[in-house]
């Protein structure tokens, strides 16, 4: 009698594990779904699209760019810039800030002009969320320009 | 047995309640699962920002095509070389545009309302004759941009450079106040170096004047300050150019005590609808020869008009005392006013012929537009291959057709001057 009572004990409490065990199966299945993959690098690359773009149409719109350009040499130019994206771009983001220029030739055709970075290129190549806006800017020599700003959220 | 089975299945029955709850969890955990993968298909893309940095930039590009232009205008007067100096710097625009952007799938196309031009990507006008002077350009874009899907974005680009001057405020031919603005923005910050005053002599050659001083009264009304060459001047005709554009606008002052000058030095290349102090009806007169004074509704004023009776109109020139060359083109600019100005579209020709001394007629060309409400309306004619120039002694013949629908009670005006300082004219030699 006792041990036909403790059959009955042992087959409740096995059906307990095995619904207990479902229920944390599923829970752990439906956390790994509901966890959203890499939305965090989606927001960052949104928001630092956001940035390029208004970086380059500060740049733009103020003028910033056309007196860069004039600058007699390239150094000069350089510094100026550098100096100018270190006082806009928020701390802990990487930048590179590439112009272009139409080659006034016969064929269209852009050519490189000047670049500022404070990264490596790696950053750049490794970093899952980078992000890049570009513009064009005609200036008042008649040249044209093509910029384009790459960024990515360092500390991470 | 069934006793025993309903005995045992409470435990069963924790275990489909843990298979439901699951399930259900499951369920919700799919859901969610796909509305973020949804979120992510519908990421921010950057549409307006980059549709908005190309309109920008498109209209750097127009106020540098409208500079350009407008020194070529100042150096060489003529339409031709300056609008296509302006069309370059939109053609390169464009070009280094699908450059620049083909990774995205840009398509954009410039062009104009102007069916007669054969590079419409641009339309320039200049009209420095009378006391407002302007510089005028517009292009119209349409942008696809085919990595967003974004299709059919179209929107006009235009800029403009005006430079009035006030009749009643000219002092002893020394001093007057005009007014500069830019979209209909006032000018500020003109300095004295971006202002030239030219003074018309007793023979109607421009002589430059020395410009004493300029004084900003707000507004974009400047009174400037000048000596003459002489005493007895015909006019004056201020130049400017804005201060960050650069881009040149002049306008010019007649004074009213002009007399018929002397037959003989007239500039035959440009003409425009008017009368002389005895002609009785509307002709194509160089400047000299048009008087303001003699026409039918006041000062200058002069429209002749078509309807659907009469759908033609014939004016001529006087015979021209001097041979004129044509080449390539004649512009032909008419300011046109419909009336009613209800919104009927009409197509308008302009034909030119040269009527030889003996009464014979040859046709130079003619060019259609399509009219549909007031303003100026350009003709390029392309000149016929068979003449080269007009001889002396004979006359210029424009005629001005309209196509009317058998039931339009509309009529169309071709006013020779409009608001006193902008001129119906003809270019024979641009």
């Amino acid at each position: 009698m006792l041990k036909v009572h403790s059959n009955k004990g042992q087959v409740r409490v096995f059906e307990a594990v095995a619904a207990a065990t479902i229920i944390f199966m599923s829970f752990s299945a439906a956390i790994l779904l509901i966890r959203p993959q890499h939305s965090w690098a989606i927001r960052e690359v949104e928001d630092l699209d956001r940035l390029g773009y208004n970086i380059l149409h500060n740049l733009i719109e103020n003028g910033a760019i056309e007196s860069i350009l004039r600058e007699s040499s390239l150094n000069a130019s350089r510094i100026k810039l550098k100096t100018l994206l270190e006082g806009i771009i928020p701390i802990m983001t990487y930048y590179n800030l590439t112009i272009f220029v139409r080659d006034e030739g016969g064929a269209v055709e852009l050519k490189y002009y000047v670049s500022v970075s404070n990264a490596r290129p790696e950053v750049f190549l490794n970093s899952p969320e980078v992000s890049s806006a570009t513009a064009i800017y005609t200036s008042r020599s008649g040249r044209i320009y093509y910029i384009i700003i790459m960024l990515v959220k360092g500390g991470g | 047995m069934i006793e025993r089975l309903l005995k045992n299945s409470r435990g069963q029955i924790i275990i489909a309640l843990a298979i439901v709850i699951s399930v259900i969890v499951l369920s919700i955990a799919l859901s969610t699962n796909k509305m973020s993968l949804q979120s992510k298909q519908l990421r921010y893309e950057p549409v307006k920002e980059t549709a908005l940095a190309l309109t920008s930039d498109l209209n750097r590009a127009l106020t540098l095509a409208l500079c350009e232009a407008s020194r070529k205008y100042n150096l060489t007067r003529s339409y031709r070389e300056a609008a296509s100096k302006g069309q370059d710097v939109i053609f390169n625009w464009a070009s280094s545009l699908i450059a620049a952007y083909s990774h995205l799938g840009v398509k954009a196309k410039l062009s104009t309302s102007d069916e007669n031009s054969s590079r419409a990507s641009i339309n320039i006008h200049f009209d420095w004759s009378g006391e407002t002077g302007i510089s005028y350009a517009y292009t119209d874009l349409d942008l696809d941009i085919d990595a967003y899907g974004f299709r059919g974005w179209s929107i006009r680009s235009q800029k403009s450079v005006t430079l009035k001057i006030f009749p009643e405020t000219v002092r002893n031919d020394t001093a007057l106040i005009f007014n500069l603005m830019e979209d209909n923005k006032p000018v500020p910050n003109l300095t004295l170096n971006l202002i030239r005053v030219y003074a018309y002599a007793s023979n109607y050659s421009l002589v430059p004047s020395e410009v004493k001083s300029l004084k900003y009264l707000g507004e974009g009304n400047y009174t400037v300050e000048f000596t003459p060459p002489s005493k007895n001047i015909m006019g004056i005709t201020i130049l400017a150019a804005t201060p960050t554009e650069n881009i040149i606008v002049s306008a010019r002052h007649l004074t009213n005590n002009t007399t018929q000058p002397e037959s003989g030095n007239e500039d035959w290349t440009t003409l425009y609808m008017g009368r002389t102090l005895n002609s009785t009806e509307v002709m194509l007169l160089p400047l000299r020869l048009w008087d303001p004074k003699a026409s039918s509704l006041g000062h200058g004023k002069e429209a002749p008009v078509i309807s659907y009776g009469q759908p033609e109109t014939h004016i001529t020139s006087p015979k021209i005392p001097c041979n004129i060359t044509l080449e390539g083109e004649i512009y032909v600019n008419l300011y046109i006013a419909p009336n009613p100005d209800a919104k009927k579209t009409r197509n308008v020709s302009v034909t030119l012929s040269i009527i030889y001394e003996d009464g014979a007629s040859q046709l130079i060309g003619s060019s259609t537009c399509s009219v549909s409400s007031e303003g100026f309306y350009n003709f390029n004619i392309a000149v016929s291959n068979s003449i080269s120039r007009i001889p002396k002694g004979s006359q210029l013949l424009m005629t001005i057709t309209a196509t009317f629908k058998k039931n339009d009670s509309g009529s169309l005006f071709i006013i020779c001057e409009k608001d006193g300082n902008q001129m119906s004219k003809i270019i024979l030699n641009p």
